[in-house]
């Protein structure tokens, strides 16, 4: 093959691969700035027909992502904030909780009773790479979930928490890409 | 050695007569090709290209000792044997790099471009046919790569464990300059009401990993090959980029104006330069050809 067809291959090679990059980086954006996963996790427990509760600490403090809910059937309030899977969520939820709190991580379909933060980074791994092939049922954020609730609290309603990283979940346009949340989703 | 020095020399190599028997490429060009792409591809995930403000923006959040190993890698490249013919087997490579490559781009995701440079640095080391640019510029690559998915993916996987491991030396330091500031964890609580909670953009991880590509970047941007000094150089610059850290997570947790000044204000820009700074100075004294054994 000729010096002159080799370098104009090349050339095409280096062209194609920036401009299907490029517009693969920016559907990912979108994506990721639709997933604000505080809303989320709002319109998850709203739709179970749970009361919101008010969090008095306000951005930029850390705790200011925990989104507190009442269950009818436990005296105390629960919590759920939304976390990057690479970070320690240990800290804030010992400041947001007292001992004895029940706690669940949730990451896409799995939970854990402990952060695993190798688990999900598999689970991850797997929905980015089904995701390629327009397979994955899920959004592959890398934020999960934990969920906290109080002593002696049996949930009569389990809360089914994949919803909040399905693709065809309803979201509201106007609202995406806000909070802290959805800035640990882009990292 | 010289800016002049160098540009003299790439020149020179550059402008040599074509040796390459004309029709077929040569195996410098070719991989000059492929290298090139690898880093456009890989530019696109780390520049913003969004608007021009958003680009402008995101230019000065690079990391500047990437962009240099960038350079030298193909630098070192462009002084490799001109007069190589790309053979069946960089022909094959090419082909199979361009279809990965294009492949990859439907992959958002900096490990892709990261996997591949591993590929390509690791086939310069072994089949460079004594060509000792070749493989120094498979080095600079190598450990490109493993500032793109290696590190990452070590430092996702041990995450507690380094920062806990920062948090015990942040906290040995404040033990003995500040007995009054609380440490708990990986979490110091000041007397005046402010805490700091490190998390990972903090961890010393990140700055030694520069490190390791700023020293292993210059080095072979002054000479083409290994002494066994430049070990000793890498656990230098490693050990001043973890001091360092120590030193600014202290500030941070000093007070609430101190923090303000060294996290959001102009002190992380003074921070970052001196680090930049040192560590490329510490690289440039290890690199020394001086140290060359005849």
């Amino acid at each position: 093959m000729s010096k002159a067809v080799v370098r104009g291959i090349c050339a095409l090679l280096l062209v194609l691969t920036v401009a299907v990059r490029f517009q693969a980086d920016r559907t990912r954006q979108t994506m990721m700035s639709e997933f604000d996963a505080g809303r989320a996790i709002a319109d998850v427990l709203r739709s179970h027909g749970l009361q919101l509760g008010e969090n008095p600490v306000k951005p930029p403090k850390m705790a200011s992502i925990v989104v507190y809910f009442q269950r009818p059937e436990c005296d105390r309030a629960s919590l759920v904030f939304p976390y990057y899977i690479n970070a320690e969520a240990e800290p804030l939820l010992a400041h947001v909780t007292v001992p004895g709190f029940e706690r669940h991580f949730y990451y896409m379909d799995s939970s854990w009773r402990e952060q695993r933060r190798v688990s999900m980074f598999f689970e991850w791994l797997k929905y980015a790479a089904l995701d390629l092939v327009g397979a994955s049922p899920y959004v592959p954020v890398k934020t999960a979930i934990v969920l906290a609730d109080p002593p002696n609290c049996r949930p009569a309603e389990i809360i089914d928490w994949r919803v909040l990283w399905e693709k065809n979940r309803p979201r509201n346009p106007v609202n995406a890409g806000s909070g802290a949340a959805s800035e640990a989703a882009r990292s | 050695m010289t800016g002049g020095t160098f540009l003299s020399e790439i020149s020179s190599s550059m402008g040599s007569p074509a040796t390459v028997a004309s029709g077929s490429i040569g195996r410098r060009e070719l991989l000059l090709w492929i290298v090139g792409c690898l880093f456009a591809n890989q530019a696109l995930l780390l520049l913003d290209v969004a608007s021009f403000d958003a680009f402008a923006a995101s230019l000065l959040t690079q990391n500047d000792i990437y962009w240099l190993a960038c350079a030298i890698t193909l630098y070192r490249l462009s002084l490799s044997d001109p007069i190589l013919r790309a053979d069946r087997l960089d022909c094959g490579l090419a082909l199979a790099l361009g279809a990965l490559i294009l492949f990859s781009s439907l992959l958002p995701y900096r490990f892709g471009i990261g996997l591949l440079a591993t590929l390509v640095a690791t086939y310069m080391l072994m089949l460079d046919h004594g060509d000792r640019n070749l493989k120094a510029a498979g080095a600079v690559l190598l450990a490109v790569s493993t500032q793109l998915v290696w590190g990452p993916i070590f430092f996702q996987l041990f995450t507690p464990e380094l920062l806990k491991a920062d948090a015990a030396l942040v906290g040995s330091a404040l033990m003995a300059l500040r007995p009054d500031v609380v440490w708990s964890g990986t979490t110091f609580f000041a007397p005046d009401g402010h805490a700091v909670w490190l998390i990972a953009g903090c961890s010393s991880f990140n700055n030694v990993s520069s490190a390791v590509l700023a020293c292993v970047a210059v080095t072979m941007l002054r000479r083409n090959e290994w002494v066994r000094g430049d070990i000793k150089t890498i656990v230098i610059a490693s050990v001043v980029m973890i001091l360092i850290n120590v030193l600014r997570i202290c500030l941070l947790v000093w007070s609430i104006d101190s923090r303000q000044f060294w996290h959001d204000g102009a002190g992380a820009q003074i921070l970052a330069i001196a680090q930049t700074l040192v560590v490329l100075a510490i690289a440039w004294w290890g690199a020394a050809p001086s140290r060359l054994k005849p």
